[in-house]
């Protein structure tokens, strides 16, 4: 067999999977026997399993972009005039490049793990779990989904990724965030098992991963935000989520991952719900591998679901595996972790903590029975039912509010119990903040129940930030004698952690603002325009101009120029357009958006461009505060980038070895 | 399966509907007014993967939305139309599954979740506090005594009074 870049792929993830096989054995029998050097060994060669993997990558990157078609991945999703971009993302346009791509970040997280975790009692452990998963994503790589077949007859061309996919440079961004939101949330798994398997079940193997955490579920927060951003830009129907199976799948770790960073602050500070946040991460993780079984193996169906596979079965025996391994360690230990809590009072930190932990269990649970319900109808008594968004959205949205409302007032209580007449008091501070705020709604005009309840929590919230944030500032700056802006800067780069949780909370606050407002208060039309001619809608006319095409990289546009007028004066020029990719049949209109702060104006053809005719059909629709979801993404992603970031002159995550039996904090 | 023809001879009289449609409407610049889309929001797409009426821009999708526009102008209201589409396709066409029969559970099984959780987190809440209050339970007079007395080495009986509050842990509320 000669050298071609299809035998070296296989050869790299074959290698890949070996070393990783050998990392798993040697730091099982380093683990049990204590064995130091077996340990160190199994440490170096997860470094070799990521130069392996790393090999695998830039083959695959060699392949795509020398168009080598002989190598069956390129052959079935590459095409020889996408421009480099489109060819560089392709690695993860498809399921067998996808799963190489997680195969690939998990061993650089695994690399980066084994290298920097000081010496510590679940180092090894926590090592050999990440190493088993990654045999068993290296396994898919090489054996079941392999994308380094070589074909005996390569094409002369390709067809090209997905048109839905090339149609958005965000594609270059979100599966990737998605990824590492997943896999970063398998290192809490990782260390969580670690804990049980050696009877350490305190707090150790969530301080020694708080910062991985974070960065998960900022990755991932970012990975869905991002993704509701490439559906506006992307789907032409002028939204952003459509609780589709895979948004929903993916949405799902997130919730629990959401429950589990508050969760484990109770047992950090009060030593409760140990068995619980363990059952957490775990769950959140098997949600992962549920998710991508769902959702790759075409039991459920997806606009987002990009290339079924064979990968179907194995996921669902992993996820099986998983769950049974990681519940049968819990139970094995289970006098380890079994609760004996006392709790002060319900009126306090811990106790809305608990209540947090109720309402996004409950909205999981939501998410899966919709998402799996047609599934199981169908499986019983053969009848196809659906389950779609205005289910999701009725039954979920009083939870949101509960979500919004315990978001003001769980941050405000202090630990073990709350003084009644502080409480009291913020409480009457917080509740005209809501009547001012949804009072003025409601002056306003809007009249729809969520949006006003939104905007009346989102006073509540902001008179909340504000308390928190004065409540720390106030006392400090009387104390010192200092300004109270040098206080509150002082303040925000010692209390990293508190204050970066204010600036995510804020950010939840702008997110669901920007969802309530133009999810309600949106305008859809359709209008014909024709050419010349100025119509009119809401506050602008259109125009559209003439109708044009061009030609970029393996691309074909059609498209038609729309003048905006406001006030009589030009505004804007839009050109919302069709893409067709390479010779394939799909066609992709591609929405133009005018981005304002108080709402977006969206053009999308909902016809044929036909210059012959004397007019073009439009789907305009305008939709406010849409901008908004976009910022306070971006605020939230601030938020968790500020906690994460350790304070001057400290090093990070450092906990020396001994510190770990539980030791009493003030 | 069983829905598929129907559809079809649906998508030709929907395509005959539309040309008319287009004929007559030339003149006027709206096509498809704001509730069209609102009630095509609430209708799957016949041949798409989990889009919606209001979403797909596939063709049976457009047609849909004649439709709909059409029995508008006809002066039909939403539930009117909803049923029209429930009549052909069956309650498979509506993205908010009827509350009844084997439906019925979807919409249950949420709203019990929820009561179970709270009232286990209510029954976990209590247990604790209960557990918290045995913890500082106040300590016996007799017991105090004899640490005292350890304590000091004393062989004193010590009086009634002498176990003084100041020392005995308080009972929490």
């Amino acid at each position: 067999m000669d050298l071609s870049l299809g035998t070296l792929g296989s050869a790299a993830s074959a290698l890949a999977l070996g070393l990783a096989v050998y990392a798993l054995i040697a730091g099982i029998a380093g683990a049990v026997r204590r064995d130091a050097r077996l340990q160190t060994s199994a440490r170096l060669t997860a470094v070799a399993v990521f130069l392996a993997t790393t090999t695998a990558v830039i083959v695959m990157q060699a392949a795509l972009l020398t168009d080598d078609f002989s190598v069956k991945y390129v052959a079935e999703h590459s095409r020889i005039d996408s421009p480099i971009w489109v060819k560089v993302v392709t690695l993860w346009a498809a399921l067998e490049g996808s799963v190489l791509l997680w195969a690939w970040l998990l061993s650089g997280y695994t690399a980066v793990l084994a290298v920097t975790t000081p010496n510590h009692a679940l180092r090894a452990w926590a090592l050999v779990v990440m190493q088993g998963v990654q045999v068993f994503f290296l396994g898919v790589v090489a054996l079941v989904a392999n994308p380094f077949i070589v074909l005996a007859n390569p094409p002369f061309d390709g067809p090209g990724a997905n048109p839905l996919l090339q149609n958005h440079w965000m594609m270059a961004v979100h599966p990737v965030l998605m990824y590492l939101g997943f896999v970063g949330l398998t290192v809490p798994f990782a260390f969580a098992m670690a804990a049980l398997i050696t009877r350490r079940p305190g707090t150790e193997w969530m301080q020694l991963t708080r910062r991985w955490t974070l960065a998960g579920w900022g990755f991932l927060t970012a990975a869905i935000i991002s993704g509701g951003w490439w559906s506006y830009e992307v789907l032409g129907w002028g939204g952003y989520w459509a609780w589709d199976p895979v948004e929903n799948v993916s949405f799902m770790p997130w919730l629990t991952a959401t429950a589990f960073i508050h969760s484990v602050q109770v047992q950090e500070r009060r030593r409760m719900l140990k068995s619980w946040n363990v059952l957490l991460i775990v769950l959140t993780f098997a949600l992962t591998i549920l998710g991508t079984f769902l959702t790759r193996s075409g039991v459920v169906s997806s606009v987002h679901a990009f290339g079924d596979g064979p990968v179907g079965p194995v996921f669902l025996g992993f996820f099986v595996l998983v769950t049974l391994l990681s519940l049968g360690l819990v139970a094995w230990r289970w006098d380890q972790v079994r609760d004996r809590a006392e709790l002060d009072a319900a009126v306090s930190r811990e106790g809305a903590f608990l209540l947090v932990n109720v309402l996004f269990l409950a909205l999981t649970f939501m998410v899966l029975i919709g998402t799996l319900f047609p599934l199981i109808v169908e499986a019983v008594n053969g009848s196809r039912v659906t389950v779609g968004a205005p289910f999701f959205d009725v039954v979920s949205l009083p939870m949101w509010m509960l979500v919004l409302l315990l978001m003001g007032i769980g941050p405000l209580l202090p630990w073990r119990k709350a003084e009644t007449q502080t409480l009291a008091r913020n409480l009457l501070w917080m509740t005209g903040g809501f009547v001012l705020a949804a009072g003025g709604a409601l002056v306003f005009g809007l009249r729809e129940v969520y949006p006003v309840l939104t905007i009346g929590l989102a006073g509540w919230n902001l008179v909340s930030l504000g308390l928190l944030l004065a409540g720390a500032v106030v006392p400090r700056a009387r104390l010192t004698g200092r300004g109270l802006a040098a206080t509150t800067m002082r303040y925000a780069f010692e209390q990293r952690r508190k204050v970066g949780s204010m600036i995510v909370h804020f950010g939840v606050v702008v997110v669901a603002l920007g969802i309530a407002a133009s999810s309600g208060y949106r305008t859809d039309v359709q209008l014909r325009l024709p050419y010349g001619e100025r119509v009119a809608f809401s506050q602008y006319e259109l125009q559209a101009l003439a109708p044009f095409s061009e030609r970029g990289a393996g691309r074909v546009s059609v498209g038609v120029e729309v003048a905006v007028f406001q006030g009589g004066r030009q505004v804007d020029l839009l050109r919302p357009h069709i893409n067709a990719f390479g010779n394939n049949s799909m066609t992709v209109p591609t929405a133009a958006v005018r981005y304002t702060l108080g709402h977006d104006l969206y053009l999308s053809v909902a016809g044929a461009v036909d210059p012959t005719a004397d007019g073009v059909i439009m789907r305009v629709i305008q939709s406010p505060l849409v901008t908004w979801i976009w910022f306070g993404a971006v605020i939230l992603a601030l938020g968790t980038v500020w906690t994460l970031v350790p304070p001057r002159g400290q090093v990070p995550a450092a906990l020396p070895a001994g510190a770990a039996t539980g030791r009493a904090r003030a | 399966m069983r829905s598929l023809p129907r559809a079809l001879r649906l998508a030709a009289i929907a395509a005959g509907v539309a040309a008319l449609l287009l004929g007559v409407s030339l003149a006027q610049d709206i096509m498809l007014d704001p509730r069209v889309f609102e009630i095509g929001n609430e209708l799957r797409c016949p041949t798409c993967v989990a889009e919606s009426v209001g979403e797909s821009n596939a063709s049976i999708a457009r047609e849909m939305r004649q439709i709909i526009q059409e029995q508008l102008d006809e002066g039909r209201t939403r539930a009117e139309i909803l049923a029209f589409f429930q009549d052909r396709y069956g309650d498979w066409i509506l993205l908010s599954p009827p509350r009844r029969g084997v439906l019925l559970l979807v919409w249950l099984l949420p709203v019990a979740a929820v009561l179970v959780a709270g009232g286990g987190l209510v029954m976990l809440v209590r247990r604790w506090r209960a557990a918290a209050e045995e913890g500082v339970a106040p300590v016996a007079a007799e017991d105090l005594a004899r640490v005292r007395a350890a304590l000091s080495g004393a062989d004193t009986e010590p009086s009634a009074s002498d176990e003084a509050a100041p020392h005995a842990p308080a009972p929490r509320p």
